[in-house]
Order: C-alpha cells, then structure tokens, then sequence
C-alpha cells in the first residue's frame, strides 16, 4: 500500500506564462508533505499535475517506481486520488452519490454500487464526522460541508497516495483539526499525502515535511520547524511576523505584525 | 438511519413499471383512435386475424401501430440522448440537438425538396447526412478551439445557425415547396412506415442501449472530464463516443420524423426534478417519458375531434408539456441547483 | 309565199322584241324612280343615323369622361378611388395577369409577379422587357412596383395584403381581390372589367364559365358522384377542404371531396385516405416534387392505398404545369379547369379519358 511519489524537475507553461519551474519533490508512505506558499504561487497547479489533469512541459513524475504518464487510467485511479477545487456543478446530486463515485475506480459492478462500495461511503463520510450530510444535495450544502464531502470522495477511491488542495479551507476551527486528524491517521496506515495549505500553522503541527513554492518555484524544503521562520514569511508571503515554537504544546505560535494602511485609493471606497 | 441505496433498484424497477404502465395504456388508446374509431376488439382482430376487414387492418397495421411505434421510439431516443447530452456539457440547458445536427438535418431535408426529382426517400437520407455532417463539423471545430464543454456548445451554435442561414436561403428559393419543408420542420408522424421504424431503431436502439449501460459512468462525467479521468473513467473517449453516438441516435429519427423539439431538453429534467441526478434513473425515465408525453401529443394530433388536424406534434408536445415543466420548476426548483 | 311566212314571222319576232323592249323600258323607268326614292329615304335616314351616333358618341364621351373617378370597393372592404383609366397595371399574381390580358390589356400592364407564365403574349412582352418582376407570391418589391410608375397595381389580398401600406405610402392606387369561392372568381373578373372600362369583355368571361359550368354540371347530374381528394403535396397530403373555390369546383364537376369535412386547405393523414376509399385522386402542382413516375410510386407505396379505389383502378391524376394552373390559378382558365376535373371525375359522361398524367399539352385532349 506504501507508495512513493516522486516529483522530478517538472516545468509547467501555460502560454507564455511559466507556473512552475523545476520542481523536487519527494514523499514516501506513511508521510503528510504539505505545501505552503502565497496565492498564485502554483501550489493548486503542482497538485493537477501529479492528477495528471495537467502535464507538465518537461519533467517526471513517478508513482511507485512508474511514470505516471504510463499508467491507465483505472490504475492511476487505484493509486491516487485527488480533490481538487473543481465543483461538479448544474445538477443537484445527493452527497452520498458523490463519494460513491469515488468508489467507481474499484467497482466491480457497471450498473450498480456493490456493498462494500456502499460500506465504503458511509465509512468516508463516517471518519469526517459527516454521516448527517449523507442524504443531502450537495447544492445545499455550506462551502465546508460541501469540502468534507469532496475529502469524503478522496478518501473512497482509498489510494495509497491522497492528494488534497486546501482541505481545510472554509472549514470552522473544529472541522479544520478533524480533518487533519484523519489525514495523520491516514498517512500513520501507511498512506502517502500531499495537502496544499494556507494554514501555516496546521502544516507545521501534522505535517513530517513542508515545502514552501513562490512564484513556481520551491523556495524551502524540509522539517516544518526548521522552515517555518519569521524570514521565510517576511520573504515569501511578504508578511512581518513573530514566529514561536511552544515547546510545551509543540505548536507553532504566529504573530503577525499589523501596519496600516497607507494607500491613499481607499478614500474613494467612501 | 439512512436509506439504502440498494433499495434504488427497488425504486427504479416501480418507476420504470409505473411508466410502463402508463405508456401501454396510451399505446392501446392510441390504436384505438383517429379518422377511423376502433373498438378493442376490431384492433384485436386485425392484428390477429389475417381475414378481418382490409380497412381496418392496413389502418391498424399499416399506420397507427408503426406510427406509434415510431413516437415511442423517437420520444425515448430524445429522452435519453437530451440527457446524455445535458449530462456532456453539464449544461442543464442542453439538448440533443446542440451540435447543430437539427439545422443540418433540416438543411439537408430542405435541399432534398428543393432538388427536383429526387425519390421520396431521399428526404430521410439526405436529412441524416446533413445531420451528421454538422455534428461532424461542430465537433471537429471544438476540438480545433480546444474550449471544452463550453467550445463545444459554441461551436454547435455557430454551425446550427450557419446552417439555418442556408436554410432559409433554401426556403425563401423553395416557394411552393416551402410547406413540405416547414411542414417537415415541426415535426410529423403521419406517414411513419415500418420500413422506417427498422432503420432508425436499427441506428439508434444499440446507441441507447450503449448510453443506458454506461449511466454510471456518465454520472462521473457530471464532475467533469478531468474528475471522471481521476476516478478511472476513460473520460475523454467516452465523451465523444456518448456525444457521437447520441446524436447518431437522435439524427436517425428526426431524420424521418422531422424536429421535434423540446422533449430532448425537458423529459431529463421532469425526472430529475422529481427523482435527482443519478443518469441510472435520469436515463432510462426520460426515455419513458418522452415516448409517453410524445405518444400522448400525436394522440391530440391525430383525434378526430381537433379542428386543425395534423397540426405540428412538436408544439403539441410543448404544449402539454411546459405547463407541466414549469410546475414542477416552480414546486421543486430550488433544490434544482440551476 | 314562204318569203310571206319569212317576213310575217320576222315581223311577229320585232313586234315582239320591241313590245317587250317597251315592256322593259317601261318597267326600268318605274323601278329607277322606286330606287331613286329609297336612296333619298335612307340617305336622310343615315343623315339622322350619323346626328344620333354623333350625338351618342359625344353622350359616350360624356358617359367616359365621367365613369371616371371611380370608386369601388375591394376583397379587403376597402373603398378605392380609380381617377382615371388605368393605363400602367401592376399585377402581383399569375390570376391578376391572366384575367388582364383575356381583357385584352396586355398593352397597359407594366409589372407582374415572376410565376405570371401565360398567356404567351405575356412571355413576350416580358422578354421584350415591357413586363417588369416587381415580387413573388407572397413577397412584393414595392419600390420594384413603384418604379413602374403604375396607375392601379392589383395585388393577391391573403398573400400579399401586407404590402398594402407599404404600396400606399408610395402613392400606389391598390386594388386587392381574393378567390374563396368560384363566384368570388367571377366578381374578380367583373370587378377587373369595371376598373378597367372593360365592360362586356367582362361579361363574355364571366359568360363563358358560366356556360362551362353549366355545361358540366348537366353532363354529370346523371352520374353517381365521385369521391375524390384533390392534394398540392404529397407528404403530408395538403388537400383542398371545403370553403375553397377548388371543393366548390369538385362538387360542380360530380365530384365528392373526401377532406371536405374541413374547412380552408388542410393536411390529410394517410389513414383518413384509406378510411374514406376515394374514387379518385388528385395530385396538382406547378412543378412536381417528384417525376410523375415516383409520386405513383409514393401514393402506391403507402400502406393500405393497395385497396384503395383510386389506386386500385388507376385514377390517380397529376397535373402539373399549364393543367395545374388552369385550376390553382382563378383565372379565365377555370373554363378549362371545370373540363379537366369533369372529364377525370366523370369520364363515361363525357366519353373522354384523359392521361394520368396531364401537362402542357392538356388543350389537345378537352378537344372544344
């Protein structure tokens, strides 16, 4: 089930525009990397990529020892899967019809879900703490129960390498930590995840490793103790902060140093 | 505490039951009906009997049966190709015609009257090539723009009303031809033979028999062609094979019956307003539905009793089915996610 | 003594010659005066003949100079004001350009509509350039109607009645007629004649179809009559109902129309076809979808039309070109058209039996 996800030099071009250059990233079983970086830096991209929603212009990504570009796509369905920021949109459909069709990629059933897929949904919704959202339309759902659902599809397709894009995003205090208690216990079975971020902290406590992408480029790599300083977010994120390690709560403490606002345009917001 | 989605089997079997009830008492009323009134037992008999009044029995055999027939299975092609279709470009606005086939089709009909001296059969013939080149057309432009769902749509735009321009060109030359095409526009059964039942069941039938296997699937492509891809879905060839195969299936009929329009665009939608998303029952139903609301509309066509007899069965069936339509948008709507 | 003989009968013989010679002179002389007295008579009664036609041609010219403005009302109600003697006439529909030139006005139309095709003379002015294309049937050019400079432009009223304001805004005099029956075609006529100053042209056309009819509708009422559905198109079948001249043409000529149940010109289901059984079948139309070969095929092809009468004795008609327009158009060939449908409805009547298929040529077989 362990499987290592190998990113070898990839250069990503949309256009002219370059999203991402040559990117070195490495996660084994058992491990949550996560990826910090401002808005616009490529994070979401990266993560496409190794879905293979994207491909890269140049560079390598291996999955398991293989290219990821020779895999089918059942078999790459078998080893990873991904929730991206894409909402299945126009049609209402019950949530539980959602992570059923994450169960689509081991089915054996062409018409009809098997049992086990059936065990398998209620199980995903089950270890998010969202059994109550399991009969209701997805439309109706607020952005973060709609996000749980979403998770709840990854985790039904049960790869051994879990890519998720801002899984907590939208997700109240509570929410954001159950989350991540599941990716830890997650990854602590063995499997491989790979999480885009905004929440510095949350990455610094669950995460083994962190790399910090700016501008398409990796900027920093390595234990979150280590790369989290106040310098790298006065530098990447263009933030002045205090940065704290509690070694009591091993948990990072964040202070941001707030300015004001010198731009005169806002007088015409008035 | 949750309902089983196993008991959807359940739930389908007494949907599909339920509508095949309906649908088979509108079939035996519809025999039943028209220029000639026919009892039962008279219908009975000329089916069984090879002896029994050569009126009635070419009446029964020769024209309302195939007729019928022939609705039924255009109304169920409808159904289900305009909810393949919505289900490809998660559109909920789509409809089978989108790629501009109908244009074409009407095109290559309209030149086929226009031409002189063409047999009969040449309408169907050349309105099924002219379907199919526009299809061909419009997805061979979307992929050169490489727009998605979205280039798709427009492209089908372009080439339908590209070919509309021609056909109106074609009408304003076609002066006293013109009522055979415009007639042919709205839409007719009353000269459907079994000679055209076999061709386009022939065409159409496996395509659907193809959508409906691969519901499941499609409901997978309602996340979009790079999730269905995520989720193993060999997305990208079965969009164009469902897209193609659909409108196959659909040029095959109109290409007889002429464009009945909005059936393709509001069975889907009349099931998923009341039952959901899910293309298993969305497929299947709205093919039922579309047979019985359009086997329903030709009845209204063909009675007797209607003082503009043989008017268009197209209007008919948005006549009888927007009211319908619009109650249910306004009664369930909002869970409707449009 | 035969000399004696000789003389007495020479004698006898000059008595003679000069008793009739005074017989002669006398009588010459009486008969010079009788002629003398005649001439004298009927010179003073032409004398009095050449003051009444003079005085009558100056009442005449009286009458003319006053039949103008004349004021009419049209198919649409519309009460219009002729001002003078038309003498440029636009007309918009093959019907109009018949009925003008069986008035004898070919010199005085100026624009027609592009399916005028009759009478020859028509051809020819058109291709001398002398008849303008001002429209189709149901499409008028008005500024193309205009540019003729026209005096009375006559217009189809369901057809082309939209362009009425667009005419009128031109300054256009617009006379708009409509044919829903056949004495609606007769007032046509009438009407045409009046406008015109063509009075007892007028009458004469009126007088012929009448005449036709007549002649018809005698030569049948001892017939039993037909059932018959006359149709324009073949699929769907578009038949002449009741209301319409051509029904009404139908019934004169012995005929019954199986799609007279309803009204106007309505689409006929084939299964209706099959039910009501007709004994004859019509299929007319300028130019064919189809050749005859294939519409015979068509009709035959169509479930149950095995049994059906028409098909099963051979009575199905296509008419096309000239036969077509002798009776689509409501024209002064309906004469011709009331023979055709006379002579397919009721052959045995009039020992006739015209081809299925009649084209052009239809003159050589009415054979009046």
């Amino acid at each position: 089930m362990a499987c290592n996800l190998v990113v070898d030099g990839i250069r990503v071009e949309i256009g002219s525009c370059k999203i991402l250059d040559n990117i070195e990233i490495r996660v084994g079983g058992g491990e949550i990397l996560a990826i910090i970086g401002p808005n616009g830096s490529g994070k979401t991209t990266l993560l496409k990529c190794i879905s293979r929603t994207i491909s890269p212009v140049s560079g390598e990504i291996i999955v398991c020892g293989r290219p990821a570009r020779e895999y089918s796509n059942r078999e790459y369905s078998k080893t990873v899967s991904a929730m991206l920021p894409q909402w299945p949109s126009g049609f209402s459909m019950k949530s539980y019809e959602i992570v059923l069709m994450g169960c689509r990629n081991q089915s054996t059933g062409v018409w009809w879900e098997g049992e086990k897929e059936l065990e398998v949904a209620r199980a995903a919704l089950g270890v998010l703490n969202a059994m109550d959202l399991y009969e209701r339309d997805f439309d109706t759902l607020s952005s973060g129960e709609q996000r749980k659902v979403l998770i709840a599809k990854s985790l039904a397709q049960r790869t051994g390498i879990i890519l998720l894009d801002e899984p907590v995003a939208y997700l109240d205090m509570k929410h954001k930590l159950e989350v991540m208690t599941v990716l830890r216990a997650l990854a602590d079975m063995g499997k491989t995840v790979l999480v885009t971020l905004h929440e510095i902290d949350l990455a610094s406590k669950y995460c083994e490793n962190v790399v910090v992408l700016s501008e398409g480029k990796v900027v920093a790599a390595g234990k979150p103790r280590e790369v989290i300083t106040s310098e790298l977010l006065s530098s990447v994120y263009g933030v002045e902060a205090v940065v704290k390690w509690d070694e009591e709560i091993d948990y990072p403490v964040i202070v941001p140093k707030t300015g004001r606002l010198q731009r005169g345009e806002i007088s015409c917001l008035m | 505490m949750h309902a089983q989605p196993v008991n959807k089997r359940l739930r389908l079997s007494l949907y599909v039951i339920t509508l095949s009830i309906f649908f088979s008492l509108a079939f035996m009323i519809s025999v039943m009906i028209g220029t000639m009134q026919l009892s039962p037992f008279e219908v009975a008999d000329s089916i069984i009997n090879p002896n029994s009044d050569p009126v009635a029995r070419s009446i029964v055999l020769g024209y309302r049966i195939p007729r019928i027939l022939f609705a039924s299975l255009t109304g169920f092609v409808l159904g289900v190709s305009g909810g393949v279709i919505q289900t490809l470009t998660r559109n909920p606005l789509a409809d089978p015609y989108i790629t501009g086939m109908s244009s074409g089709a009407a095109l290559g009909a309209a030149i086929a009257f226009v031409v002189p001296f063409l047999p009969y059969y040449a309408v169907p013939i050349m309105a099924f090539l002219g379907g199919v080149s526009m299809l061909l057309l419009s997805i061979f432009l979307a992929k050169k723009a490489g727009a998605g769902p979205i280039g798709f749509i427009l492209a089908g735009v372009a080439v339908g009303t590209f070919a509309s321009a021609i056909l109106m060109v074609v009408l304003a030359l076609a002066s006293e031809k013109s009522h055979g095409i415009l007639y042919w526009l709205f839409g007719s059964f009353s000269t459907s033979t079994w000679g055209d039942l076999q061709t386009a069941s022939a065409v159409s039938m496996p395509a659907i028999i193809f959508a409906l296997y691969k519901a499941r699937d499609l409901n997978i492509l309602l996340l979009g062609e790079e999730h269905a891809a995520q989720l193993g879905i060999d997305s990208r060839r079965l969009w164009l094979l469902m897209l193609l195969l659909s409108s196959l299936a659909v040029s095959a009929c109109v290409s007889f019956c002429g464009i009945i329009g909005f059936i393709g665009l509001v069975a889907p939608h009349m099931v998923r307003l009341t039952i959901g998303s899910d293309n298993r029952f969305v497929l299947p139903l709205a093919g039922f539905t579309g047979s019985l609301l359009i086997v329903i509309a030709d009845n209204i066509v063909r009675n007797p009793l209607n003082p503009i007899a043989e008017m268009p069965v197209g209007s008919v069936t948005s006549m009888i089915g927007v009211p319908f339509f619009v109650y249910l948008l306004i009664k369930k709507g909002k869970s409707f996610g449009m | 003594m035969p000399k004696i003989k000789t003389i007495g009968a020479l004698a006898v013989i000059a008595l003679a010659i000069s008793l009739v010679t005074a017989a002669l002179v006398f009588s010459n002389n009486s008969t010079l005066s009788a002629l003398d007295s005649r001439l004298i008579a009927m010179n003073s009664t032409l004398n009095n003949l050449k003051g009444e036609l003079s005085s009558l041609q100056d009442e005449l010219n009286i009458v003319r100079a006053s039949y103008y403005p004349l004021v009419i009302e049209d198919a649409l109600g519309r009460v219009v004001t002729i001002k003078s003697e038309p003498t440029r006439i636009v007309s918009g529909a093959p019907s109009i350009t018949e009925t003008l030139f069986a008035l004898g006005l070919s010199s005085r139309v100026v624009g027609a509509d592009s399916y005028s095709n009759y009478p020859s003379e028509f051809l020819q002015l058109k291709a001398q350039g002398k008849i303008a294309i001002v429209g189709g049937v149901t499409t008028l050019d008005p500024e193309k109607v205009a540019a003729q400079k026209p005096d009375l432009v006559v217009i189809d009223a369901s057809l082309q009645g939209k362009f009425i304001p667009a005419l009128e805004s031109l300054g256009l005099t617009v006379v708009a007629l409509d044919t829903k029956s056949v004495e609606s075609a007769k007032s046509n006529f009438q009407l045409l004649a009046k406008i015109t100053y063509k009075l007892s042209e007028g009458v004469r056309i009126v007088d012929r179809l009448n005449t036709a009819i007549q002649n018809v509708s005698g030569k049948v009422s001892g017939s039993s009559p037909t059932k018959v559905l006359f149709v324009v198109w073949h699929d769907p079948m578009y038949a002449a109902g009741n209301g319409t001249y051509l029904g009404e043409l139908i019934s004169i000529a012995g005929g019954v129309n199986i799609a007279g149940n309803r009204t106007g010109w309505v689409v006929v289901n084939p299964e209706q076809v099959v039910a009501a059984n007709p004994d004859v079948l019509i299929m007319s139309s300028m130019s064919l979808p189809m050749n005859p070969e294939q519409i015979f095929a068509y009709f035959r092809s169509l479930p149950g039309f095995e049994n059906v009468n028409a098909v099963r004795n051979n009575r199905v008609y296509i008419l096309t070109e000239d036969a077509s327009n002798a009776l689509e158009r409501a024209g002064p060939r309906l004469v011709d058209g009331v023979y055709i449908l006379g002579y397919i409805l009721h052959p045995e009547a009039f020992k006739v039996q015209l081809p299925n298929v009649l084209a052009g040529n239809y003159t050589s077989y009415l054979g009046r």
